[in-house]
């Protein structure tokens, strides 16, 4: 009863099966959701942000299959289902992937079908999850279109995505997101495609629907400004694996890793900008050989030896709730 | 849409009249003007013909003005449904050629829903099963149906049904009812014998169709708004057919256009192959004989069929495709 | 000075040439490299014709009307396999029931099949004679006819392989006189934009909206009976490349748009560059490989084209030798019952469509990998 998770992520290991070989998207993911919390992923591209959200949500390409792992999710009754067992297209999944859980997906634009009005992209979540007709839920849909703050829903509720602006067609989004009230709500890169001024409409749009739902949030992106801003806990993640991971205050003002260093000093600053600015040497390695060892010792500053080479450092809590893997935080003697 | 509706219309129109000229430049072509072949014709024959009614028929045609003058009363009498004169068949060119359009209609009609509704299913199912044996198999019978010339899908047929079967499959009609009144029985008749062009004028648009609907789906299946739909908790056969496999119905939609023309030129030449009272081997033996009115009606016709037909196709598109109906 | 430096490094790093790309891709392409060799196949035996027949495609035989084609025997009388074939001759029957012709094989006459024995004599490209062939059997009283013999017993091998110097030479020159069509409205429709090219858009929609065929039998039928039959051919060529071009323009127009707003194209602008040169020197190198890939599949259409006119009677007319005139003789179900041999032109046709769209596609993949 102690358990106040929602989403509990444990050794998630995740292919790719391409005609170049097979891709370790995935190598050992774990990281927890509490109810109400609102947990960032961060990385470069290609870390595996997307793929833990897909894999969570059970929408992974054709060619993507869960290795092993866990992924348990406790449903609105506190009912604990494990992800990874249920069908992807089957009906259990279904119930939770919708009602229960719901992503908001990057590109706004081609994220709704091109034919279909907004209305009826939206309302098809409640006519088929609820047992409703299709006057309420297009009442619904006018209620939820208000509420994430699109004038005239009346009208633009019979409108196609072309004629929505990029800022209104992710609050439609939100609003397809919100449709069902779930628990969850997954953000995969929610403002990377919109304009800055819009960019902060948008996440306030997400923090203040978080507390009107009273959502659990994950959101996933490569922009530390909008995990500092919008999130309780950090997960930083390096080619496929939880690097580090600890609350928000204590990884930005004390970061453990040598990567989520360099990540923090790249970021601009308004103050004291003298000199270049800081960037990641070299770059991410090829997917399909993996480096050995540390994924991150071909870039790393401070590596200590070939101890970074040869094994993975285990998980170490260096502070409360702080996590790191790194060598330079592990007592080398006991290895 | 009112606006969209007026582009395609007067397009249309312009259309046709540039049709209409190239179909009257066609009928000008050979040399000397068809009264003089006719008058030849008529002599060699042993008819006499006199000075005054060569002078009459030069003055009906209009063959003593100005070509552009020639053209417009052409134009003005095709409009009147006057299409001229056979002087091969010695009858009006109306006389000769609505029951042949009705007949070449029903085989290019016939054959457009044989393509849809073979191509459709095995452009979705391959899509869906993609790199799967079925896949390659159809892929491969699509290839030799895009390069078997039609007439020779129409012979092996003919020949294979021949050797094997025994029968003979030309034309439209079983000979008691070739010249017999329209009937139910007529009907069935026509029937039984119209899958054959239907099949050969069919499966060159076919199995082109399944290509671009194959490859159609295959990027659509891959874009974004699929799994969308799919993180609504949508069973997925549901989310295919209404998302994917609907945009991916618009081309088939907008090749409507150039399906008819390519329909109706194959229709000609099966019907010629497999002797098919249709606008084919008329249209080849008004050639041939250089029976110009005749063969230029013919291909003012056609056309006029593949531009109405282009036409009724643009605004299915807007119908279905709320992108252009916004312009 | 240092940038320079640079730039040498880079360019030794990237090695391979786009050309290199493009064939690396091309290779991995099984399907497009095996249409290619037969493509290069079809086209050498339609330049060596008269070295590849074993007859003279013009020669008549009484005694070998409608032949079927004749085997080939690996094994002589015997029964001991060789590895030289040998043929035997026919002998003619009449069955007097149908008054049609039996062929019989005259087993007592076993002839072998030789390697560059002398035939006929010929002439190559006008420049040298000769009168060795590839194949034959050095014996004049016995024929061999591989495709057996058309309905006056001329060698259907021999004409087949005539017929493809015509038959694939029209979609070349066809194709050619497109290209030039497509390129030139294409080109000047993307690279103007606006009102021009909602002018040759028009256009080039009208020319599709035309039946072809019908149009195509009524411009040839025009033709003047009094041509040569060399002044036909070009005629029909410019015929079938007058209603094609609409395919290529497209394609050169789509692309010509977006290059239209590329650097190097604005900076030939503004050197003042006449648009004509702009189009030919500058933009039209960029997508060469998209041209031949859309070359490629624009032949097929050409052939077929050929093929159909010439079928009907209205094409190429005999003594002229052409895979559609060919193809005339068998345009009756009694032929084709009685000698379905005849219909083996229309095999050539379908592979050489086939293998001219594999290798379009293979090509049209190799020099655009993400346009799928």
């Amino acid at each position: 009863m102690s358990n106040n998770n929602i989403l509990e992520v444990k050794d998630l290991n995740v292919h790719f099966r391409t005609d170049e070989g097979l891709v370790r998207a995935l190598n050992g993911v774990s990281f927890e959701v509490e109810r109400g919390q609102s947990v960032g992923i961060v990385g470069e591209s290609g870390c595996g942000k997307s793929v833990t959200s897909t894999s969570v949500m059970r929408l992974l390409p054709g060619v993507g299959e869960i290795a092993n792992g866990t992924i348990k999710y406790y449903d609105k009754d506190n009912n604990s289902h494990n992800i990874i067992d249920l069908e992807a297209d089957g009906e259990q999944m279904r119930s939770i992937r919708g009602p229960e859980m719901s992503m908001i997906f990057q590109e706004p634009m081609t994220a709704f079908s091109p034919v279909h009005t907004i209305g009826n992209q939206i309302m098809e979540k409640l006519l088929y999850h609820e047992n409703i007709n299709k006057d309420k839920a297009r009442l619904k849909t006018l209620e939820l279109l208000k509420k994430v703050g699109i004038s005239k829903p009346e009208q633009r509720i019979d409108e196609y995505p072309f004629q929505y602006s990029g800022g209104m067609r992710q609050r439609a989004m939100i609003a397809m997101g919100l449709a069902c009230e779930p628990q969850l709500l997954i953000a995969d890169e929610p403002t990377t495609a919109l304009d800055v001024t819009i960019q902060a409409q948008v996440l306030k749009l997400i923090k203040e629907m978080q507390a009107d739902y009273n959502l659990s949030l994950i959101l996933i992106t490569h922009d530390l400004g909008v995990i500092a801003h919008m999130v309780d806990y950090v997960n930083v993640m390096y080619l496929g694996r939880v690097v580090e991971a600890g609350p928000v205050e204590v990884i930005f003002d004390n970061p453990a890793h040598p990567y989520t260093q360099d990540l923090l000093k790249s970021i601009p600053k308004m103050t004291g900008n003298k000199g270049k600015l800081a960037s990641i040497e070299g770059s991410v390695p090829d997917a399909y050989s993996l480096p050995e060892g540390c994924p991150f010792h071909t870039r790393c500053r401070k590596k200590i030896g070939d101890v970074c080479e040869s094994s993975f450092p285990r998980t170490q809590e260096i502070s409360k709730d702080h996590y790191v893997n790194c060598f330079l935080h592990q007592d080398l003697g006991d290895k | 849409m009112s606006k969209y509706i007026i582009h395609r219309l007067l397009f249309m129109i312009v259309t046709l009249i540039v049709i209409s000229v190239i179909s009257f430049v066609i009928i000008q072509l050979p040399p000397g003007d068809y009264l003089t072949s006719y008058i030849t014709q008529l002599r060699s024959m042993g008819t006499e013909v006199s000075q005054e009614q060569i002078d009459y028929l030069r003055q009906q045609y209009g063959l003593d003005k100005p070509i552009y003058v020639q053209y417009f009363k052409w134009m003005g009498n095709f409009l009147q449904g006057d299409m001229g004169f056979s002087f091969a068949w010695n009858r009006p060119v109306n006389e000769l050629v609505w029951e042949r359009l009705g007949l070449t209609l029903i085989i290019s009609i016939s054959s457009l829903l044989f393509t849809w509704i073979v191509a459709f299913p095995i452009g979705i199912y391959t899509a869906l099963r993609q790199h799967s044996f079925s896949d390659y198999f159809f892929t491969f019978l699509s290839f030799i149906g895009v390069a078997t010339p039609n007439f020779l899908l129409a012979l092996v047929l003919m020949y294979v049904s021949f050797k094997y079967f025994g029968i003979n499959v030309g034309g439209l009609f079983s000979p008691q009812y070739a010249e017999a009144a329209w009937s139910l029985a007529k009907v069935k008749d026509l029937l039984s014998h119209l899958w054959i062009p239907v099949v050969v004028v069919g499966t060159a648009g076919t199995a082109g169709l399944v290509r671009i609907m194959r490859a159609n789906l295959l990027d659509e299946l891959g874009k974004p708004y699929v799994t969308t739909a799919k993180s609504k908790g949508i069973p997925n056969y549901k989310v295919i057919l209404k998302y994917p496999v609907r945009i991916a119905l618009n081309p088939f939609i907008s090749t409507l256009g150039w399906q008819l023309p390519k329909l109706i030129s194959g229709s000609t030449i099966t019907a010629v192959v497999l002797s098919l009272p249709t606008t084919g081997p008329l249209l080849l033996d008004a050639l041939k004989s250089q029976d110009m009115y005749l063969a230029g009606s013919f291909i003012m016709l056609l056309s006029v069929l593949t531009v109405v037909g282009t036409f009724i196709s643009d605004i299915l598109l807007a119908l279905v495709d709320p992108r252009i109906r916004y312009i | 000075m240092n940038n320079k430096n640079d730039d040498t490094y880079e360019n030794e790093i990237y090695a391979a040439s786009q050309k290199e790309l493009i064939w690396m891709r091309f290779k991995k392409h099984k399907l497009a490299m095996a249409a290619g060799i037969i493509l290069i196949l079809m086209y050498t035996l339609a330049i060596f014709a008269p070295f590849f027949s074993p007859h003279d495609p013009y020669q008549r035989s009484v005694s070998y009307k409608q032949a079927p084609p004749q085997e080939l025997h690996f094994q002589d009388k015997e029964g001991n396999f060789s590895l030289q074939p040998i043929v035997y001759p026919y002998n003619k029957e009449i069955d007097m029931e149908t008054f049609k012709d039996i062929y019989m094989e005259d087993k007592s006459n076993p002839t072998s099949v030789k390697l560059f024995v002398e035939g006929y004599e010929y002439e190559l490209f006008g420049l040298f004679k000769s009168d060795i062939h590839l194949f034959g059997t050095g014996n004049k009283n016995v024929p061999i006819h591989i495709f057996g013999t058309d309905d006056l017993g001329r060698d259907l091998f021999a004409r087949i392989i005539h017929g493809a110097r015509i038959s694939l030479s029209i979609g070349l020159i066809g194709v050619a006189v497109s290209l030039f069509l497509g390129i030139l409205i294409g080109g000047i429709g993307g690279y103007f934009g606006g009102k021009i090219d909602l002018f040759i858009q028009r256009v080039i929609e009208l020319v599709r909206s035309i039946p072809q065929l019908p149009l195509w039998m009524g411009l040839s039928a025009a033709l003047p009976s009094n041509w040569s039959a060399i002044q036909i051919y070009l005629a029909i060529t410019i015929i079938l490349s007058l209603m094609s071009w609409t395919s290529l323009a497209r394609v050169v127009r789509g692309r010509f748009l977006s290059l239209r707003e590329e650097e190097f194209v604005i900076a030939a602008r503004l050197m003042g560059r006449n648009p004509l040169e702009i189009i030919f020197i500058h933009m039209l190198p960029s997508f060469l490989s998209h041209i031949i890939a859309s070359l490629t599949l624009a032949i097929p259409g050409m052939i077929l084209g050929e093929t159909a006119l010439s079928f009907l009677g209205i094409g190429l007319q005999a003594p002229v030798i052409s895979w559609g005139v060919l193809l005339q003789k068998a345009q009756n179900l009694y032929t084709i019952a009685n000698a379905p041999w005849m219909m083996l032109p229309g095999l050539f046709v379908i592979i050489t469509v086939l293998a001219f769209n594999f290798l379009g596609d293979g090509i049209r993949d190799a020099a655009d990998p993400y346009s799928k």
